[in-house]
């Protein structure tokens, strides 16, 4: 079947096109090249006016696995208050910062989005999270393995073992749990956590291996070069939210020496501890950083005003902020001393000084950050707000009047602490589609996504263009996945499975012994359990094998 | 004008939400402001006069629901005035959230009956499920105010932290009853699981059965004569909260403080026969 898009004004920053008007063409779910005049199309859309970009892509964002199921339950009043009932295609469900399944695809694809990735994947549970990830209809997913506190690698590193070794571990734990990346989420404080303490510094050596997070963070950005893993080294940095953290996120960048890295909600890890609040920005440091060195990418993590829940494997962090806890309860749980895990409801008040300066600090990121390649749009959900924020966040980002009228009306000593004020940049809709579309599919390696080449696989999303970006935004006219329209007007027209991106780095299968009795000795499961088969992942025919080589930006 | 008479259309079927079929609504916009309620059936939304017949009956502005085997959940949820009559059974949330007006269950009452209830009386003739004036999944606080009477049993949790009002259950409760309780009074008639008063705080248990062991974290106060055990008598008797095997006369009573594990001073107080 011939399906044609015709007179839209096409925003494909990954094959040069910036607005102009022009014809698509996509034949059994997949975009081709202008058939010419003798093809028939047996369907026609118009788009005379609209705006045509690639489905978004969510580079991060917290949808399935362990702690979202442990925030679900601890929020569980959010589904009584926000139940939707049956609505067409889309079943019921309910919440807003802790959506079920089946809502978090439905209100991804109502944006516009045909794809969002679970960033924080722990390897034993892996499976659980897979099996999440299957439930949620219309776009597709994959996971970033959570390593750097799991106590094999750290053994590992403390024998000293070569980088060989390092890789070999890393391929076969993204092999068995079918990961997508590799995470390190403050890498060697969440296993000191367990020895009780409560900071480590970057070159701090943590308790039992004996490691520094240093090491801990170049073995890992090595072995995820080495294997040729397309996304870089996702780091969840150092000290999460303590004012004066910049400098262990400028440590961070150095660490690497060159190797790619990408940081992760840096607007969490971009704070100064100057002025007489002790608290201020550090955002233009990080941005002149990121400017400076092109293997360097971040995902902003911006904060959205409201109620939310934070859940992250950073229990070190997160017990830090169980005080803060809004309503007043949290959770913190370990498996297999894989990571962590720390749940802990927050609202965001926009009267507060803290809150508001996050907020500019988030936006100062984003505007002083040059490239838009190499700057994601995130909230870190639910961390920082809820996904269905992002409208609010791009107009933030394309309008500045709005930008302006917002801040007013945040706390009144913000201005003194933050350039925002002075900030004239707007994104452009090029800007928006390279940032939530190109990018994020070339940073994670999706060839066929994140772009409208013939060749590309046809997630498509069509705009109104209106001049409230936000409304814009928050109802797309079209959605197509693989071709088909799932959405149309802001409704959900058609429900369809989506795929699970997975990548399948080559490795020397000798480390597999050394696991085995590592296994044997101390986990709960056995290694050939914990391995988790093709077919258990949506019946076996979801998955999609990206090839592992080096990437250039 | 006299009350409402609610009968389920059909017989049995998925339950029916009852949020929002309330004595306000007939009282503020008659009989046609109730029958437009959308309660929600199994998945769907339906008028409330598409789902049962409204017939006139009872006492003016009285809701009387006649639920046969249907399953009504929600029913008197949130209801802040008036009367409801249920002569048969409810399923889950029975007078959850409630602020005031009377709710009375001819039957029995499902799970989270009273939950989060701040003020009204909720009187239950035959059992009450688990987490009877509990908070609602999610919350933090229990019931806030007011009282229910049911004349069976009650499931698990009855008045997990609450915070004020009263729970009599004249039949038996099952495991941790009062837990984590923050004040507020449960009468129990006939006995209770194990964990009673788990991390209670404040607030007093009133049983007349001596109890096998001191709950753990617990410790024995001693006998005494409490004069205000013949106020409390005198009060529950004429609410109809006073279990018919508690003794009718006396103030003597044992008293256990707990629970110490964290810190709480709360009571269970064992009433002896005079």
């Amino acid at each position: 079947m011939l399906t044609k898009l015709t007179g839209g004004r096409v925003y494909d920053p990954a094959n040069g096109r910036d607005g102009a008007v022009g014809d698509l063409f996509v034949r059994d779910g997949r975009i081709v090249a202008d058939p010419g005049p003798g093809a028939a199309p047996d369907e026609v859309h118009d788009l005379s006016g609209r705006v045509v970009m690639a489905g978004a892509i969510d580079i991060h964002s917290h949808i399935a696995g362990g702690k979202v199921n442990i925030a679900r339950l601890l929020m569980a009043e959010e589904h009584r208050a926000a139940a939707i009932a049956t609505e067409g295609p889309c079943g019921c469900g309910g919440a807003i910062a802790t959506p079920s399944t089946h809502v978090t695809g439905c209100r991804y694809a109502r944006m516009g989005y045909t794809a969002a990735f679970e960033p924080a994947m722990l390897p034993s549970n892996a499976r659980h999270a897979h099996l999440e990830m299957a439930d949620i209809p219309l776009i597709d997913t994959g996971g970033y393995l959570v390593l750097g506190n799991d106590d094999l690698l750290l053994e590992l590193l403390a024998s000293g073992a070569g980088e060989d070794a390092v890789a070999d571990y890393v391929g076969f734990m993204l092999n068995a749990t079918r990961s997508l990346a590799v995470k390190a989420v403050n890498p060697g404080g969440i296993n000191a956590f367990k020895y009780n303490r409560r900071r480590l510094d970057v070159d701090e050596a943590g308790p039992f291996h004996a490691i520094t997070p240093r090491r801990i963070l170049t073995a890992l950005a090595g072995a995820v070069q080495r294997l040729g893993i397309p996304h870089p080294l996702h780091l969840h940095g150092f000290n999460l939210g303590v004012p004066g953290n910049v400098e262990a996120t400028l440590d961070s960048i150095a660490a690497v020496e060159g190797l790619r890295l990408h940081l992760t909600h840096v607007q969490f890890h971009a704070y100064g501890a100057e002025g007489d609040r002790k608290f201020s920005s550090a955002a233009a440091r990080i941005a002149e950083e990121v400017n400076r060195r092109p293997n360097i990418s971040v995902d902003v993590g911006q904060i959205m005003f409201g109620q939310t829940v934070t859940a992250s494997a950073d229990t070190m962090a997160q017990m830090g902020n169980a005080g803060l806890a809004h309503p007043k309860k949290w959770v913190m749980m370990d498996i297999e001393c894989d990571a962590g895990c720390g749940v802990v409801p927050f609202r965001y008040r926009d009267k507060a000084f803290v809150n508001a300066l996050q907020w500019a600090i988030g936006l100062e990121l984003f505007l002083l950050i040059d490239d838009p390649w190499r700057v994601f749009l995130t909230t870190d959900h639910p961390n920082g707000g809820p996904f269905t924020s992002y409208p609010e966040l791009i107009r933030l980002l394309m309008d500045r009047d709005y930008r302006l009228a917002r801040m007013a009306g945040l706390h009144p000593d913000l201005p003194e602490h933050t350039i925002l004020g002075s900030l004239t940049r707007e994104y452009s809709l090029g800007e928006i589609a390279t940032m939530t579309r190109a990018a994020p599919a070339r940073i994670l390696g999706l060839t066929d996504r994140g772009h409208l080449g013939p060749g590309a696989v046809a997630d498509i999303t069509v705009y109104t263009d209106r001049a409230d970006r936000r409304a814009m935004f928050e109802t797309p006219d079209l959605v197509f996945k693989d071709g088909r329209v799932i959405v149309r007007d802001g409704v959900v027209v058609a429900l369809v499975p989506g795929r699970t991106h997975v990548v399948e780095p080559a490795y020397d299968p000798a480390i597999e012994a050394w696991m085995a009795r590592r296994f044997d000795e101390r986990m709960g499961q056995r290694l050939t359990h914990f391995r988790i088969a093709e077919d258990e992942i949506r019946g076996g025919n979801g998955l999609i094998r990206h090839a592992c080589q080096p990437s250039g930006f | 004008m006299s009350g409402v008479v609610l009968t389920p259309r059909e017989p049995a079927g998925p339950p029916i939400d009852m949020t929002g079929v309330l004595p306000e609504r007939l009282a503020e916009g008659g009989r046609d402001a109730l029958a437009g309620a959308m309660p929600v059936r199994g998945r769907e939304r339906h008028r409330l006069d598409a789902l049962f017949t409204l017939q006139d009956g009872g006492p003016s502005g009285t809701l009387i629901l006649r639920p046969g085997a249907a399953v009504l959940d929600g029913v008197g949820t949130g209801m802040s005035a008036g009367d409801i009559l249920v002569e048969g059974d409810c399923g889950a949330y029975a007078g959850s959230g409630m602020s005031g007006g009377s709710l009375t269950v001819e039957g029995r009452c499902g799970a989270f009956a009273a939950a989060e209830m701040a003020g009204g009386r909720l009187r239950i003739a035959g059992d009450a499920g688990d987490f009877l004036g509990a908070p609602l999944a999610g919350g933090t606080r229990g019931m806030s105010g007011g009282s229910v009477t049911v004349a069976g049993s009650a499931g698990d949790r009855v008045g997990e932290r609450m915070r004020r009002g009263l729970i009599a259950v004249h039949g038996r409760v099952g495991s941790l009853c009062g837990a984590r309780m923050i004040a507020g009074t449960i009468v129990v008639g006939a006995g209770c699981g194990p964990g009673l008063g788990q991390a209670m705080r404040r607030g007093s248990i009133l049983l007349s059965q001596a109890l096998e062991a001191v709950p753990p974290g617990f410790v024995d106060g001693g006998m005494n004569d409490w004069l205000f055990l013949e106020l409390m008598r005198r009060e529950l008797t004429v609410g109809g909260a006073w279990p018919a095997g508690f003794p009718a006369v006396g103030t003597r009573a044992r008293r256990l403080v707990g629970d110490r594990s964290v810190g709480g001073m709360g009571e269970v107080l064992i009433l002896l026969k005079a």
